[in-house]
């Protein structure tokens, strides 16, 4: 005899899942956005059945003359093709009303929002851990041939188990490993761009990611960007030269080809600071390989599989352990939480800075207020958004 | 491209057997039985001959080259597998697939100057480029934006090494690649066993001064040896072609599939035959006409 199956009960939803365009519901208004910038914006959405978490990432569709943006197609196209532990997975692409939305696995953390976190702190080894696995990432990447050309703090996420993956192709391409071509050399958020696209380099690789992920690798070490620039080309090239000193034509034979060469040609000699700011902050290996990788000429940073090997992640104690702590986090830290944070903060200091005006009048104590200053590196930041280009 | 066919979206949601895309196609013209029995259209291999000489037309002046080309026309196919054809209007589709094509394989074009080729060539009325930018988006959702192609070409160019193809050969094994868009192959077959299927044609046809079309009896003869691929191989008559009949034994290559191919191929070049660019034409304007679809 068949017996029959007993269907599932119908599921039921609640009015505000039922009222939702999609089976992603999100939050109405801005108060699901997790991310926002040039692109468009990211929201944080759920599946009204299974309830699994997701980010919603709008493509912007308004004024594009030339229908659907040849970026978003290619962000398709490459994430399709890419399946990897450490890359953010495409689940699928969602057309509600008249909006198109990609959608990603959710994770709750950005590298930014996580080292910004007002009490949370990385160990040593937890700090080892996401940094392979980043460079695991990019070597994949490397291998088949894709160049992320904006790996920046802010676009690197991290799952509540410490899992890392790279997010935002939207400025990524395939390029041709035997072959060099031009490409734009518009790329990459300016403070992690390497010093031979600021001087206008449109034939690279690689190289230019193992740079900006250099740049990450010392947030990750020491919370703070080493080039925060003002957003221009002259001033970035300066902040690089005043840790590393400025290029000789033995470091980098190659620098008189570059196009903007004579045009942003240093006016003094400078020598490397970067011994004397980093040394100490940083363990002897990690040290090293930071070196290895801040170098001039392209033709002598390491690739990610070389950076796999250094003695920092194959010997140096302690080894690298997942960050599981994560868990226990409250909420979630992106880029986005941790600039509205600090846009509260700044408000609560101005208003301290008041009552401590108010009272220093009473009073003579005028320390509080050098205290309660806003960080300034940070704000430049937000200039520096606007300056990645779609090309 | 980098990844992999056999990971690839066109294998998992885009290849099926003969059965599901009868089904398929079923379904969809059921759905509108009336405008079919209403606008009777050419065989289908037919429409896709017209729809390539219009492609190919809107693609010489912007020197388009082939891989667009061929994705485009597998976008069509796809499209229509899904969208009854008589509800839409074929100039705004195929326009807008070359058009996606290009933004996919890295030949951006200008959306104005495909709109003013596809006028060009249709002499048709839609002369808006919002037209094109909603039909894409159109197409992409029907597609699931799974937009990432395989095709044949460069699992050719691996063969051609392997067996020192001569450059007619090859050449005519490229043509015969190009010809298998016209079917439903794409959506049939893997990438490689259709490469394999052209060059073993290629190698036993022999590019001969009269070209393609091939001939039936040549054809024949290509099936008979494929046959015996699968049978012990036969004394060394043939040298070279027994050479290709030991490799695709010894292969794992799924032979019914090669057969199946070099079948569809051959049938194809049979219909190619009653070919007549003004039928098309003409039956495809009736309904575009009839619904105002070109408005």
């Amino acid at each position: 005899m068949v017996k029959r199956k007993r269907p599932k009960p119908r599921p039921t939803l609640s009015a505000d899942f039922k009222a939702s365009d999609s089976v992603y519901y999100r939050k109405p208004g801005n108060e699901s956005v997790v991310g926002s910038g040039t692109y468009g914006k990211v929201f944080k959405g759920v599946h009204v059945y299974t309830k699994d978490m997701v980010a919603l990432k709008k493509i912007r569709m308004e004024g594009e003359r030339d229908g659907f943006p040849v970026t978003a197609i290619r962000e398709i196209k490459l994430l399709q093709s890419l399946n990897h532990v450490n890359i953010v997975k495409l689940q699928e692409v969602m057309v509600e009303k008249n909006d198109c939305f990609m959608v990603f696995e959710y994770l709750s953390h950005d590298l930014t929002g996580l080292l910004n976190h007002p009490t949370f702190k990385l160990e040593v080894a937890h700090k080892k851990d996401l940094a392979k696995q980043l460079f695991e990432g990019l070597d994949y990447l490397h291998r088949k041939g894709v160049l992320h050309r904006d790996i920046k703090a802010a676009n690197i996420l991290v799952s509540n188990t410490g899992q890392l993956k790279l997010a935002d192709f939207g400025l990524a391409r395939f390029y041709a490993k035997r072959k060099k071509l031009d490409y734009t050399n518009r790329v990459i958020t300016i403070w992690y761009r390497s010093p031979e696209l600021l001087l206008g380099e449109t034939i690279y690789g690689p190289e230019v990611d193992i740079w900006s992920a250099a740049c990450v690798l010392v947030e990750i070490f020491t919370k703070h960007a080493i080039f925060p620039g003002d957003g221009g080309e002259i001033n970035q090239l300066d902040k690089i030269y005043n840790v590393l000193g400025t290029p000789t034509m033995e470091d980098w034979p190659g620098i008189r080809d570059m196009n903007w060469f004579e045009l942003l040609r240093p006016t003094e000699k400078k020598l490397s600071t970067f011994a004397e700011k980093y040394k100490e902050r940083v363990t002897p290996a990690a040290f090293e390989l930071l070196s290895a990788m801040f170098q001039f000429d392209p033709v002598n940073r390491p690739s990610a599989a070389d950076v796999l090997e250094h003695p920092y992640f194959t010997t140096e104690q302690p080894e690298a352990k997942r960050a599981e702590a994560l868990k226990e986090l409250e909420g979630d830290w992106h880029e986005f939480e941790s600039k509205a944070l600090r846009k509260e903060k700044e408000k609560q200091d101005k208003e301290a800075r008041r009552q401590a005006r108010e009272e220093s009048q009473k009073k003579d104590g005028e320390k509080r207020r050098a205290e309660a200053a806003p960080d300034p590196e940070r704000e430049a930041k937000r200039v520096r958004s606007g300056g990645t280009s779609q090309a | 491209m980098a990844a992999s066919y056999w990971e690839s979206t066109q294998r998992k949601y885009w290849t099926f057997t003969k059965q599901q895309l009868t089904l398929e196609r079923k379904k969809v013209e059921e759905a509108e039985r009336n405008l079919v029995t209403m606008y009777p259209l050419p065989d289908r291999r037919l429409l896709s001959i017209y729809f390539y000489h219009q492609l190919s037309k809107m693609a010489r002046p912007l020197g388009i080259r082939q891989q667009p080309l061929a994705t485009a026309q597998v976008y069509v196919r796809r499209f229509y597998t899904k969208v009854e054809i008589r509800r839409t209007n074929p100039a705004l589709v195929l326009a807008t697939a070359l058009y996606l094509a290009c933004k996919m394989e890295e030949y951006p074009q200008h959306i104005r100057m495909i709109l003013a080729e596809a006028r060009h060539c249709w002499d048709t009325s839609f002369n808006d480029i919002s037209k094109i930018g909603e039909c894409e988006f159109t197409l992409i959702s029907e597609m699931n934006s799974q937009l990432i192609l395989h095709h044949p070409y460069r699992s050719l160019a691996e063969l051609q090494t392997q067996f020192q193809l001569t450059q007619e050969e090859n050449a005519l094994a490229w043509s015969i690649i190009n010809d298998h868009y016209l079917t439903d192959l794409p959506l049939l077959h893997a990438p490689h066993v259709v490469a394999i299927t052209a060059m073993f044609l290629a190698v036993v046809l022999k590019p001969t001064q009269s070209g393609l079309p091939v001939h039936a009896a040549g054809a024949t003869n290509a099936l008979q040896a494929l046959g015996n691929a699968r049978n012990s191989p036969t004394q060394g008559a043939q040298n070279r072609v027994q050479k290709l009949v030991d490799w695709l034994a010894e292969s794992s290559v799924d032979m019914e599939a090669v057969v199946e191919c070099t079948q569809e191929l051959i049938s194809l070049y049979e219909v190619w035959e009653s070919y007549n660019d003004k039928t098309c034409k003409d039956q495809i304007a009736k309904f575009v006409k009839a619904r105002g679809l070109d408005k």
